[in-house]
């Protein structure tokens, strides 16, 4: 059975890396694990697809063209 | 980098603030309407927050540093404009539209009961309709916000605890907070997509 504490570093280093907030050196250690550990490359995997698919399923709303025509004569006020 | 006002001073020409603003502020107007929409539920009131945003900014130009995180910025204006806009709703006495308080006597005993539903939200909701946006619009608007940051805009937490002024911990605990609910929203979702919530089985076997 998998050291359970082991487990959940990972699966805490996984959720800091695709935050942008791991240190260089876990960020190659976690890289030197996903390459040698199934399980661990799984868990990687699937925190990928799941940030993947937040960030492509969430309806963006964009401005219109007369919006940003708005705005822009905002900027060009002085 | 230096700020607006202090590059006036020193070289004692003026900073090109149309050239600042079309280059560094406007290519972030969709995401600070997508941010907008998110809280707001409603697409006129999304529009007002960005054009405030935008006024603001231009308003407070000299404060800032050129070059600099600019959509942070803008961000954090937009929230405070956010909190500011709920606080004066929050403040003013309910106003009836002539043509909703005629709908509501019109409707039918039944009918009255959809009075507790938030109708902006009811629209919203069927206009976004699909499930990763409801069950992101579900979660309580510290959580919601967080994860719009984070995981839609990509900021990093130090950037987010300076948009919504909170420690860095909390950003932390928020995010995950905030993770394990959308997780728990999503989950009759994903389980029709074939995925699995497989914590359970891991404290089973932890045990």
């Amino acid at each position: 059975m998998e050291n359970p504490k082991s487990t959940h570093s990972v699966e805490q280093n996984i959720s800091l890396y695709f935050d942008s907030a791991l240190s260089k050196e876990d960020e190659i250690q976690l890289i030197q694990k996903i390459g040698n550990d199934p399980t661990c490359c799984a868990s990687f995997q699937k925190e990928k697809t799941a940030r993947e698919f937040l960030k492509n399923n969430l309806k963006r709303s964009s401005c219109s063209k007369d919006m940003i025509n708005n705005l822009r004569n905002i900027g060009n006020t002085h | 980098m230096y700020f607006c006002s202090k590059y006036y001073a020193l070289s004692e020409q003026k900073p090109d603030y149309s050239k600042i603003f079309e280059t560094e502020f406007l290519p972030h107007a969709d995401a600070l309407k997508t941010f907008a929409f998110h809280l707001a539920y409603n697409e006129e009131d999304a529009n007002d927050l960005v054009q405030e945003t935008f006024m603001k900014a231009h308003r407070f130009i000299d404060r800032y540093m050129v070059g600099t995180n600019a959509k942070a910025w803008l961000f954090k204006i937009l929230k405070n404009a956010y909190i500011n806009q709920y606080r004066k709703k929050s403040k003013q006495p309910t106003k009836v539209d002539f043509e909703d308080f005629i709908s509501y006597h019109d409707t039918d005993e039944d009918g009255g009961a959809t009075g507790y539903l938030d109708l902006r939200e009811e629209l919203f909701q069927s206009m976004m309709g699909d499930e990763v946006t409801n069950a992101i619009n579900a979660l309580p608007i510290d959580f919601r916000t967080v994860i719009l940051l984070c995981d839609i805009e990509g900021f990093k937490y130090e950037e987010i605890a300076k948009i919504i002024d909170i420690p860095i911990g909390t950003v932390r605990s928020r995010l995950f907070r905030a993770r394990n609910m959308l997780k728990e929203n999503l989950k009759d979702y994903a389980d029709k997509l074939g995925y699995r919530d497989i914590r359970g089985e891991k404290r089973k076997e932890e045990e």
